[in-house]
This record gives C-alpha cells, structure tokens and sequence, in this order.
C-alpha cells in the first residue's frame, strides 16, 4: 500500500512513517509537509494508493488541498488524518470524497487496523464524529449545495470562494491549478460584477446578493 | 507633630502624600491671596481718607505709596514670576519673599496703630480697628492652607495692638491685652483645625481614587488573564496535542523491539505515563473549548432510557469490579436537551460516584417532578464531601483529600466539566453531600413529548450508501458480478445489467427506486459504448445530470482524451476498491454542474 502523508508536523510524520513501516501492513509511506511538497510527490509518483491528509495545515488547508487535487483530476481516494475534530470541516472534507477520518489520537494498531479495511472500500469514520455530523445545522453544511450559479461563472463562483476563505491569489492559483495571472483577471471581473473596493468589500457584496 | 508647612500630622499620612497636601494647599492658597489683592488697594486708601485731617498729608501718602509698591511687587511675584518660573527652589523662594513682603504691610499697619492718638481721634481710630481686625479674620481663609504665612502676618499684626494696648494710650489697659490674646489664641485654635481637615480631605479624595483605580486595573488584569488564559489552550490546543500523538506512534514501535522483560516494564511505565499525559490533556482541552464558547448546544428531544442505556453499557462492568451496585432504572420519559452533552455531562458524574465511592451503592432515580420539568437524581455511598469543601468541588483542580494529588485518584477537573456543561445547556444542579455518608446529584431537566421520527429529518450522512441504488453495466460476466458483490457489501442495492437496454428493462418489471448512480464498462459489445448506455438511461429516467462513471482497461491515448474532453469520469481496471468509493461518494455529493 502506497500512502502519502500530508503534514504539517514534522514530529508527527516521522513517528507514523516508522510506526506505518514496522507494522504488518506492507506500506511504503511518502511524507509532505505541505502542499507544495504533496503535489511535487504527486507528479513524481503516480501510484499512490491513498492520502492520509491532516485538515488543519498553516500554509493551505486539507479541504483546499481536496479541491485542489480534484482539480488536477487525481482520482486518489482520501484519509483525513487529523486531531482536528471540526464536524462541519470533516464533513465538508467528506463531501469531496473523503473515505474516511482518523483522529491522530489513535494508536498504531487501530490505525493499522482502519488503513485495511479503507483499502477494502470501507468507510471509517468514528461514531462520535458521525454523531456530531449528523447533528449539524442542515443549512449551514449544505451550502456547498444549494449555489446557484446565475450571474457568475462556475470558475469565478470557485474564486469567490477561495477568497472568501481569505486565500491569496497565488494561494488559489495553487489550488485550482491555474497560473495567478488568470487567478488575477478572473479576480478583477469579480470586483467589476459586484462593484468592489477590495476583496473584504467583494466577498460582503456577493453575500449580499446571495452570491456566496 | 507639624509639618514645616502645616499642621496634619506627619505619620499619618506618607511621604507622597504629604507632597500632595502641600501641593494643593498651595494651589489654594494662592488663588485666595490673589483675591486679596483688591482688598490690599482699597483698604488703605480708605484709612488714608479717613485720616487725611488728623495726620500729616506727606506722611499719609508716603505711607500709602508704600503699601501700593508692596502690593504691585506682590502681584508680579504672583501672576508673573511664579507662573514664568522654573526654578526648583522656587515654591520654597516664593514663600519666603510673599512672607517678608506682607509682613512688611503688616508692619505698616502697625505703625499707624502706634502713631495714632485713639482718644483724640476716635473715628479714624475705630475704622483702623475695623479694617485690621477685619484682616486678621479674613485671612483665615489662607491660614487655613498656609499656617506660616498667617502666623507672621497675624502676629506683627495682633502684637502690634498687644503693645499699644500696655503703652500706647498714657495708663497701661491689661484686659485689653488679655482680651487680644485671646483672640489671637482662637484665632490659632482656628487654623489649626481648618488646616488639619482640608489636609484630610485632599488624602481622602485621593486615596478613593486611587482605590477605585487600582480596582479597575485589577478588574481589567483578572479578566485578561482569564480570557488569555482561555485563549491560550483554544488557540494551541490543535498544536498541544501533535508531539504526544507523535510519541504515542514512537512508543507502539518501541514496544515491539523491546523483548526483555525490564525493557517490558519500563515501556509499560512509560506508556502508562503518556496515557495519563494524554488524560489530563483532553480534559484541560475540553475546559478550555467549553469556555471558548466554541460548542454549539442542540436541544432536541431525548429519550431518557437512551441515556440510561448509555450509562448501563459504560459503566455497569466498572462499578462491578469495585464491588459497587449500580442500579439504574428504565423510564419512558423523554426530556429536552442536547444529547451529546448529556451523555458527557452523566459520564462525568458517574466516573465521579464510582471514583469516590468505597463500597455500597450507586443510584439513578428519574423523577417526574412537575408538570415540565424532570429530575435525574445520582446518589451514591460514598466518601462525601463536608459543608466546608462544597464550595470548592466544581472549581478546577480542587479535589477533596488529595492534597498530595495522587493521579488514581482522578484528576479533579471532571466536576468543572459538569458545571460547564450545566451552565451550557441551562441545566440546573444541586448537590447535597454529608461526609462518610454519601453525596446526591440532581440534575433537573425540561420533559418534552415522545418524538417518533425525529431521525429522519437528521444530516445526510456522506459515508452512507444506504437507499442508493447504483446501476452496472459490463459485458464481462465475472467483473459484472464481483462490482456487484463489493457495491452491495457497502449498502447500496445495485442493479446489474450487460447493457442499457436490460437495465432499463429491469427498471421497468420491477419498478424500484430510481437509480442514483451509473457505473459503466467503456467497452460494451456491439460497439457500444459506455456512454452511450449512461445517456440512454439518463434519457430513460429523465435526469440528465446523473451521476456517472466510466471504467475501462483501455489505455489508448485518443480514446482517454476523448472521454476526458466529453466530461466523463473515467477510472482504470483493475478497480480498487478506496479508489472506487472514493469517487462513488464524491459524485453522489457533487453538486450539479
């Protein structure tokens, strides 16, 4: 089992990779400690069989890498890995299709025991994390569904979003794969269709009018 | 004792605070010295009226001109150069020279009391009388802030009549003298006490504001550090817990290469070490994101039996090993709360019971109390806790009896969990406790009706392929099967069909739900392709944006780029089955493009 591991705590890279290696699951384990490292991997290797990705990452978070990934059209299915235990952010990761959620405080064993039957298919999720997303806000969780794309272009509406998560252009370059200069002019039209100053004034404008 | 400026007493008060005294006392007495000044113009003038015809004219005005020069020094002095100057000896240097230069006045009022006849000029005599008592007392109003000043400027004055009284007019007139000497003591005692309170005063108003200011800073500080303190662990809790995460990995590695028994036990000891790391941790953790306000409470109906049920499984076996009788009771009851934090906040109370609980019994009562309200009542034999401590129990870390902080013991933070969780959710606690006797919980919770189905208008949970109906196409019996076999092991109920066609024929003998997804072979026979069977079955149910997959073996160029230009998710054989599902979940979540 060909695994890459996207975090960003070196420490805790280290301790899965030689946890990972010296169990009986046969796994040849590729670390990254950022996004930038991860899709560096991923161009050089094109049989990893999954990603174990921490959700909450400095530099760019695990659902933009998600997306990010989806953009590249990698169809590589998804582990989070992460002692981040945000329900609405694990179901968002979920949606993207994320196969499953391992808390970092889990052992070797149960870890080991889970990366089995995730290569079978199988979903793993914790009860508790399956509670607790079962008891989201309807509203708030399906946001990603009820857009409608009336005025703006799918392409903008993925920009507008990334903005609104407060990433920078070349950060959304990043995750959708496109060079800043096209993340640019894609920024300048929204600022023009929604009358806007800057990127705060853009993102109230569009939520405002139902955009976001 | 007096102070060189005045008369409050010097250990009453410390050293900056006698500094302010005689700050303001000078501030007063300044402006009061500034409104005499008017008076020192008109009051000689009008003696000089009123003994123009009793006394030479040139030594009349000889006299006036000098009182005039006097003042006018006295007014520079005043408004110019104390004001202008920034000598460091200048309050010391401006009392001394506003000393000398109104003794000096005093001592030319002094010198017409002894030039004049009394007896043979009556009238000028009684308004000089007048005018210099009248000095003496409305100078008390400067004395009051600067003693030293009326002392001299009073006692030229006074003594002056003291002696004119002995010699001034023939016969010696001792009452006379008596009677200003008591005057001049009274008008001392005066002073004295005027001085002393203003000097209380200014030390009073000084001391409350400083009070109420350093009670604000301290109000401030407290809150800061408490919001600081809450911020801290919310903001590093993410990061708290990486290198322990890390170290548990190490130490399940570690103990597979450690064979000998003294490595063994020392492996266990360390183990034992970072659990109880990891323990207190979580708690701490939870403290801080239940302060945070970061937790969200969702009241929805519970069954009480729910509950109970929970309680039962988790904590029957423990209470059992401890030779405790937990006795829980069934109930029909449903009440109104967020079932998380329910669940949680009994968890917390029963580790607490068990944990402090020797031998005997464990209780849960539910009692319908009123009409909307029942009550969940946990009472146990155990240890107790006396009057005194009770106040302390649910502050964090305070633990009765476990000064020395033995960690079997627990960790004390579990009832600071429950009083937050109760706070959350409005739940009201009592607790009643009698030492060695034993300690009664009682949780008093909204009742709410029954709810049926509340469940299904719950979360559409991502991972659940449950009610999903997947059609798949192949021409290959085998793979046909086995794709079956694996899509069904995860819930899903699939229809299986070498062709549109017979799918479409199937959907409509058996009229079954509707199909969710489509799953195709590229390579179907008769060369017919895997999209084309997704659009024929698309056309047939009349949902042009169903979600779809190709598979295929093929690895011809044009073929992957034909297929990737039309739009079409495309996986290659042989299927894993992570990757397969990967994409089921993601196209069924998809939003329609």
């Amino acid at each position: 089992m060909k695994i890459l591991h996207i975090d960003d705590h070196q420490l805790f890279t280290e301790g899965l990779a030689i946890a990972l290696t010296s169990s009986q699951l046969e796994c040849d384990i590729h670390s990254a400690l950022n996004a930038r490292e991860a899709f560096k991997l991923l161009e050089k290797h094109h049989d990893f069989d999954l990603v174990l990705l921490d959700l909450s990452m400095p530099e760019l978070e695990g659902i933009h890498f998600i997306q990010g990934l989806l953009e590249r059209s990698a169809m590589l299915p998804i582990a989070i890995l992460s002692a981040n235990e945000d329900a609405r952010k694990i179901k968002q990761a979920l949606d993207l299709g994320a196969i499953a959620f391992l808390p970092k405080s889990w052992g070797t064993e149960q870890l080991v025991d889970s990366l089995k039957l995730i290569e079978q298919g199988n979903i793993i999720i914790p009860e508790e994390i399956r509670q607790s997303i079962e008891r989201l806000p309807q509203k708030r969780a399906n946001t990603f569904e009820n857009n409608t794309y009336s005025n703006i272009s799918k392409r903008q509406k993925d920009v507008l979003l990334l903005i609104q998560q407060g990433l920078s252009n070349r950060a959304i370059a990043e995750v959708l794969s496109i060079s800043e200069t096209t993340v640019k002019s894609h920024v300048q039209s929204l600022f023009q269709i929604f009358n806007a100053k800057n990127r705060m004034d853009c993102v109230l404008k569009a939520t405002e009018l139902g955009q976001l | 004792m007096a102070n060189s400026n005045g008369f409050y007493i010097g250990n009453k008060y410390d050293q900056q605070e006698i500094a302010l005294i005689a700050n303001e006392h000078r501030q007063a007495s300044i402006i009061l010295l500034s409104g005499t000044f008017i008076s020192q113009f008109l009051f000689p003038a009008f003696v000089v009226i009123a003994f123009w015809s009793s006394m030479p004219h040139f030594q009349l005005l000889l006299w006036l001109a000098a009182h005039y020069v006097l003042t006018l020094i006295r007014i520079y002095f005043t408004y110019y150069w104390y004001k202008h100057t920034k000598l460091v000896s200048k309050n010391s240097k401006f009392d001394r020279i506003t000393i000398i230069l109104s003794v000096t006045q005093a001592i030319l009022w002094a010198y017409l009391i002894l030039q004049i006849d009394f007896l043979e000029y009556l009238y000028p005599s009684i308004f000089l009388l007048v005018v210099i008592f009248g000095h003496t007392s409305g100078a008390l109003g400067v004395g009051a802030y600067w003693p030293r000043y009326y002392f001299f400027y009073t006692f030229v004055l006074l003594s002056s009549f003291f002696i004119f009284a002995l010699i001034g007019s023939g016969k010696p007139s001792y009452f006379l003298a008596f009677a200003i000497f008591c005057y001049a003591a009274f008008l001392l005692q005066i002073v004295i006490t005027f001085n002393e309170r203003s000097a209380e005063n200014i030390v009073l108003k000084f001391r409350n504001e400083s009070l109420a200011k350093s009670f604000e800073k301290q109000r401030l500080h407290a809150e800061k550090l408490a919001a600081s303190r809450r911020n801290l662990l919310a903001a590093t809790s993410h990061d708290l817990r990486q290198p322990l995460q890390a170290m548990n990995l190490f130490l399940s590695v570690l103990n597979n290469r450690s064979k000998t028994p003294e490595n063994k036990h020392i492996f266990n000891q360390l183990e034992e070490s970072a659990k109880g790391m990891g323990e207190l941790l979580n708690k701490v953790l939870d403290i801080s994101k239940l302060d945070s306000e970061t937790v969200t409470v969702l009241l929805e109906p519970v069954a009480m039996q729910s509950l109970l049920d929970k309680v039962n499984t988790n904590f029957r076996l423990r209470a059992e090993n401890k030779g405790l009788k937990l006795n829980v009771p069934s109930s029909e009851l449903w009440i109104k709360a967020d079932s998380v934090l329910t669940e949680r906040l009994l968890s917390n109370l029963l580790s607490n019971s068990i944990r402090y609980t020797k031998k005997g019994k464990i209780d849960i009562q539910v009692i319908e109390k009123t009409e909307n309200s029942i009550e969940l009542v946990i009472s146990d034999t155990g240890i107790g806790i006396n009057s005194e401590q009770q106040k302390y129990v649910f502050e964090e870390f305070y633990q009765v009896n476990n000064t020395e902080r033995d960690r079997k013991k627990g960790l004390g933070l579990g009832l600071s969990i429950v009083k937050r969780l109760c706070d959350l959710m409005n739940i009201p606690l009592t607790m009643e406790s009698e030492e060695r006797v034993g300690t009664i919980f009682t949780l008093k919770f909204p009742k709410c009706s029954p709810v049926e189905s509340y469940l299904s208008t719950m979360q559409k949970k991502p991972w659940s392929l449950a009610n999903i109906c997947i059609a798949v196409i192949d021409d290959d019996e085998s793979v046909l099967m086995a794709t079956k076999a694996l899509l069904e092991q995860w819930g899903a109920s699939i229809i299986a069909a070498e062709s549109a066609d017979s799918i479409i024929q199937q959907q409509e003998n058996s009229a079954s739900n509707s199909i969710n997804l489509i799953i195709s072979d590229y390579r179907l026979r008769n060369q017919v392709t895997g999209i084309d069977a997704i659009e024929a079955i698309r056309k047939y149910q009349s949902t042009p944006e169903l979600p779809a997959l190709l598979i295929s073996g093929d690895t011809d160029p044009a073929i992957l780029r034909y297929v990737a230009n039309s739009g079409y998710t495309m996986i290659h054989k042989p299927i894993k089955p992570a990757q397969l599902r990967s994409i089921i979940t993601r196209k069924l979540n998809e939003k329609p493009e």
